[in-house]
């Protein structure tokens, strides 16, 4: 008991054990994160989508497409329908993302902030999922009903958000809602995660996304899962520029 | 020879049927020539000061490369706003004032919908160091933009009206970073600005720099600098002392180098008066060798005469070289003096000018320089000896004996 850092672990421990009874389940901000991202984003995986973007004109386009994903930062993305952008692939890899035109036939660099084909998501809320990287967590009282509110502040300046609120189911901690805000504090974009099932096993994400923005309350997204599929082998050779294309 | 000048000024002053319709032509071409460019001046000045004194300064100073930077995001090449560069920009001779400004963009939303713009973030306080017209530019019924209008911005008027945003209501600005982070705020609008430009009017809007450092997340930064000089005509030489000055991480144009749509049209509107100087110098050349040939067939038993007497051939050359030479004299002089009291006399009142594409009017003041009469009074001169040349050779020329005979 000599050793201070000692004491310290053990009345941490102690602590811990005593508050055990009361909150029961309650877990921790880097659990919480981890498990956000391991739902959303999970580290390899194989999807088909389809978003569906509704302008403030009222007019509704569809976009069907093919994911990709490997390790935190690789991701491969087809267009399939409709034919206006059948063939337009997007690559992310480490900090750089692209897209390729099948008309052009070359590939363009792209920003994070960009809108992901002109709809409410932008390219980074598609292609950039790594909360744990990107931000620092606190947890607060919820007003939402069953559900932790968890507290995101970016950790550098390259995030395409200052904040973020996060509503999680406390049962199984899947998102439920979510809040994002500029600098200035004004919310830009909310979400709301729908359709929560099992697309493979054991793994339960929600099968629906609803991006709203806020600025322009007539213009939303949607972003419907069809099936997805984990630890797919992937080369990755798919994740390079040359491979754009093919 | 002394006595030829005299001789040659009878024969204008008593042939004055022919002498007042070579003088008219000449008169006419040279008034026109001059009125011409007065006006073309005028607008021209327009243009400048439009540019130089109401919207980009006469020099501007960005970071190194910016302007051959071919990517979307000028915010990207930003560069520190301190009064230490500002001084050192201002020690440069011939530098009158400095401001710095935040060029960006984004999506304006009114709630209901989005569109692009184009924001210039002023610094209100030195703007007008540098850009002293700026303020002019607001619309009636909107005020100008004031230091502490931190959360109040200009609306190009069109943008506004395809907006249908009113005074006083507010718009939605978003924009990002140059890292990628989103922002955006409420501005009140405060004004409707006014551009002889179709895009600044469809597209661009006006905040105070603070206003626009915080949406971008870019506080104490600015991606240019605007400059005013004391003198035009030093520009360059002001640019290339800036260069020395500043030192290799910065670059400095002038306001034709980076407007280079105004610069074209101006050197458009140059060819185009050359072009049109040039066809009326043709013709006063004709019309000034045709009359001079009449003169020479008319005066046949005159020339014979002088020659008879024993006038050499090369004086009498001379003598109706002299001739044209005094018609062109006069009638340059009088077409000149002529051309210059009637772009006084508008320039006095001005001519409303409506600028195309947009509703604002300016007030076109013909003007030009006394050296670019005195050029068109001297080429008058010579035109009318190079007209005179081969009438003049002809009459020297003549077989003295044929010339009473026939005469």
């Amino acid at each position: 008991m000599a050793n201070p850092e000692m004491t310290m672990r053990v009345i941490a421990l102690m602590t811990a054990v005593l508050a055990l009874p009361a909150f029961a389940a309650e877990p921790t901000v880097d659990e919480l994160l981890k498990k956000y991202d391991s739902i959303m984003g999970p580290t390899a995986y194989e999807a088909e989508t389809t978003m569906t973007a509704t302008r403030e004109d009222g007019s509704v386009r569809s976009y069907e497409m093919k994911f990709l994903k490997k390790d935190n930062d690789k991701f491969r993305l087809w267009f399939g329908n409709p034919s206006s952008v059948k063939g337009q692939e997007m690559l992310r890899n480490g900090e750089s993302m692209w897209i390729y035109l099948p008309n052009l036939k070359r590939a363009t660099r792209i920003a994070s902030r960009d809108n992901f084909q002109g709809g409410d998501f932008n390219n980074a809320d598609v292609l950039r999922v790594n909360y744990q990287a990107d931000y620092t967590g606190t947890l607060e009282k919820s007003d939402a009903d069953a559900t932790y509110l968890l507290v995101l502040k970016a950790k550098n300046p390259d995030t395409s958000y200052d904040s973020i609120r996060l509503y999680l189911r406390k049962s199984d901690l899947q998102p439920m809602k979510g809040q994002y805000f500029g600098t200035s504090g004004q919310m830009i974009r909310s979400a709301e995660f729908t359709d929560h099932r099992e697309f493979d096993k054991g793994y339960v994400r929600p099968g629906k996304v609803v991006m709203k923005n806020e600025l322009v309350k007539a213009r939303k997204s949607e972003m419907v899962m069809k099936s997805l599929k984990l630890n797919v082998e992937v080369p990755a050779q798919r994740f390079t520029q040359s491979d754009l294309g093919k | 020879m002394s006595q030829f000048p005299k001789l040659a000024a009878r024969n204008v002053g008593r042939n004055r049927r022919r002498s007042l319709i070579t003088g008219m032509a000449i008169i006419v071409c040279v008034g026109m020539v001059v009125i011409l460019k007065g006006f073309i001046d005028g607008v021209r000045n327009l243009m400048v000061a439009d540019v130089v004194e109401g919207r980009a300064g006469a020099l501007q100073v960005h970071k190194k490369g910016f302007v051959d930077n071919i990517e979307a995001v000028p915010t990207r090449m930003n560069i520190a706003y301190t009064p230490e560069l500002v001084a050192k920009m201002k020690a440069v001779p011939g530098v009158k004032g400095v401001t710095g400004r935040m060029m960006f963009n984004g999506l304006i939303g009114n709630g209901l919908t989005q569109t692009m713009f184009v924001g210039r973030g002023l610094d209100l306080e030195h703007e007008e160091e540098a850009c002293p017209r700026s303020k002019a530019s607001v619309k009636a019924g909107g005020q100008p933009l004031l230091p502490g209008d931190t959360t109040h911005t200009l609306v190009g008027f069109e943008l506004a009206e395809s907006f249908s945003v009113a005074l006083g209501k507010t718009v939605n600005v978003q924009s990002s970073s140059p890292t990628g982070r989103s922002n955006s705020m409420d501005l009140t609008v405060k004004g409707f600005s006014s551009s002889s430009f179709p895009f600044e009017n469809k597209r661009v809007i006006t905040v105070p720099l603070a206003t626009a450092q915080e949406l971008l997340g870019l506080q104490g930064r600015v991606t240019e600098y605007a400059i005013a000089v004391d003198d035009l005509d030093r520009l360059e030489q002001i640019r290339d002392q800036l260069r020395v000055a500043l030192g290799p991480e910065f670059e400095v144009h002038t306001w034709q180098e980076l407007n280079t749509f105004v610069r074209d049209l101006i050197a458009r509107q140059d060819i185009i008066m050359a072009a049109i100087a040039f066809v009326l110098f043709i013709i006063a050349l004709t019309v000034i060798g045709n009359t001079m040939l009449m003169s020479v067939f008319e005066r046949v038993r005159e020339i014979g005469t002088l020659l008879a007497v024993g006038v050499r051939r090369i004086q009498v050359l001379q003598l109706f070289v002299l001739e044209a030479a005094m018609l062109g004299l006069m009638g340059g002089f009088v077409g000149a003096a002529l051309g210059q009291v009637v772009l006084n006399a508008i320039a006095a009142i001005g001519i409303p000018l409506e600028m195309p594409g947009t509703s604002s009017v300016a007030l076109l003041r013909p003007h030009t320089s006394w050296s670019y009469t005195g050029i068109a009074v001297v080429v008058a001169v010579l035109g009318a000896l190079v007209a005179s040349a081969l009438p003049a050779r002809r009459a020297s020329r003549l077989n003295p004996v044929e010339a009473l005979r026939n005469g």
